[in-house]
């Protein structure tokens, strides 16, 4: 099977784990673990000077030898929030790689295109390597592309709502579309979900809540890792076309007669 | 100029908004000083530092004066997906 590059970087693993929402942090460790995830998602927040119990900086836990690490903007409305938490990102975890976010409201958490656009423009110019989370619209993600954008991350479904891949044609449009890796970035909720967008083509798959929120997140970790090792296997080794009606795999030659 | 309701405007001090909070410091204080006294003896590891929308490395904390009315940014990073 072959590996994840983006920006001239190889992942282990085509599995991007976020890392938020686990019942602790003992089992996030096993589930990203578990998951053989080498890259995953934090995000940038005010730090709490008031309490010494604020919540902890979430680098305390991780090895970065260990983890390639991918800050997201998550909760930006506007290119220009988005832009400064970018920068906040690399300033406070000197890397220049970012999950752009730039959401249009509360309940969809759908991407503002417009607000997407601009920011991605303005960090590539500040030297950024942008993965934008992105509407599944292959326009779109041809746009992000031609502006430089290391990959783009279409959504499968709304974030956190395990609802799966909605549109896996237009998942497949902006595969055959664009020539820098897709990963879809949300929507997934179960491992069928997952290999069913890596046997789309699909070069690797970001999911949180679906670890996170299962009922044994280290276990849906392992069946994810598996899942998206499948569905790639599967992809590379191209499978069979549809036909309506049997064909019989047994030979037909050689049969006995009565 | 308008003050903050609560925080009477004494001579020798300055409002600063730090991570939304107004809060009043002694005059002519450096970002530096500032973060450290924040920071309440913490490492400056893993943080970033914005005023007033720009952001300011490290190396540079010690030599940026605070002003009347900036705006001050302590962020880190904390789990996210």
């Amino acid at each position: 099977m072959s590996n994840l590059i983006i920006a001239g970087k190889e992942f282990r693993s085509r599995l991007i784990v976020g890392t938020s929402r686990y019942p602790d942090p003992h089992t996030m460790m096993q589930a990203l673990e578990a998951s053989g995830t080498d890259f995953i998602t934090v995000s940038i927040r005010r730090l709490n000077l008031k309490s010494a119990d604020g919540q902890e900086s979430i680098m305390n836990m991780i090895d970065r030898k260990k983890y390639s690490i991918l800050p997201n903007t998550a909760g930006c409305f506007t290119a220009k929030e988005a832009v400064l938490t970018a920068q906040l990102a690399r300033e406070a975890l000197e890397t220049n790689w970012v999950k752009l976010e730039v959401i249009g409201d509360d309940e969809t958490l759908f991407p503002d295109v417009t607000e997407l656009l601009k920011a991605a423009e303005q960090l590539l110019a500040d030297g950024f390597i942008v993965l934008p989370y992105c509407n599944d619209d292959p326009i779109t993600c041809r746009k992000l592309a031609d502006m430089g954008c290391a990959a783009v991350m279409p959504l499968g479904a709304p974030i956190g709502s395990g609802m799966g891949i909605r549109n896996p044609y237009n998942i497949q449009i902006i595969r055959d579309l664009i020539d820098i890796p897709v990963i879809v970035d949300a929507g997934v909720g179960t491992a069928s979900d997952a290999a069913l967008a890596m046997e789309l083509g699909v070069d690797g798959i970001l999911m949180n809540t679906a670890i996170a929120g299962a009922e044994h997140p280290v276990k849906m970790a392992t069946a994810m890792k598996l899942a998206i090792e499948a569905g790639r296997l599967a992809f590379e080794a191209g499978r069979i076309p549809k036909r309506l009606y049997a064909k019989a795999s047994s030979p037909v030659e050689g049969m006995i007669n009565s | 100029m308008i003050y903050h309701d609560s925080i009477k405007k004494q001579s020798d001090t300055m409002n600063i908004t730090i991570n939304g909070e107004v809060i009043a410091v002694n005059e002519q204080m450096k970002l530096s000083e500032f973060v450290e006294l924040r920071l309440s003896g913490k490492e400056p590891r893993g943080i970033a530092v914005a005023l007033n929308d720009m952001i300011i490395p490290k190396s540079k904390w010690n030599e940026t004066a605070l002003n009347e009315n900036d705006n001050v940014e302590i962020v880190h990073a904390v789990q996210g997906g």
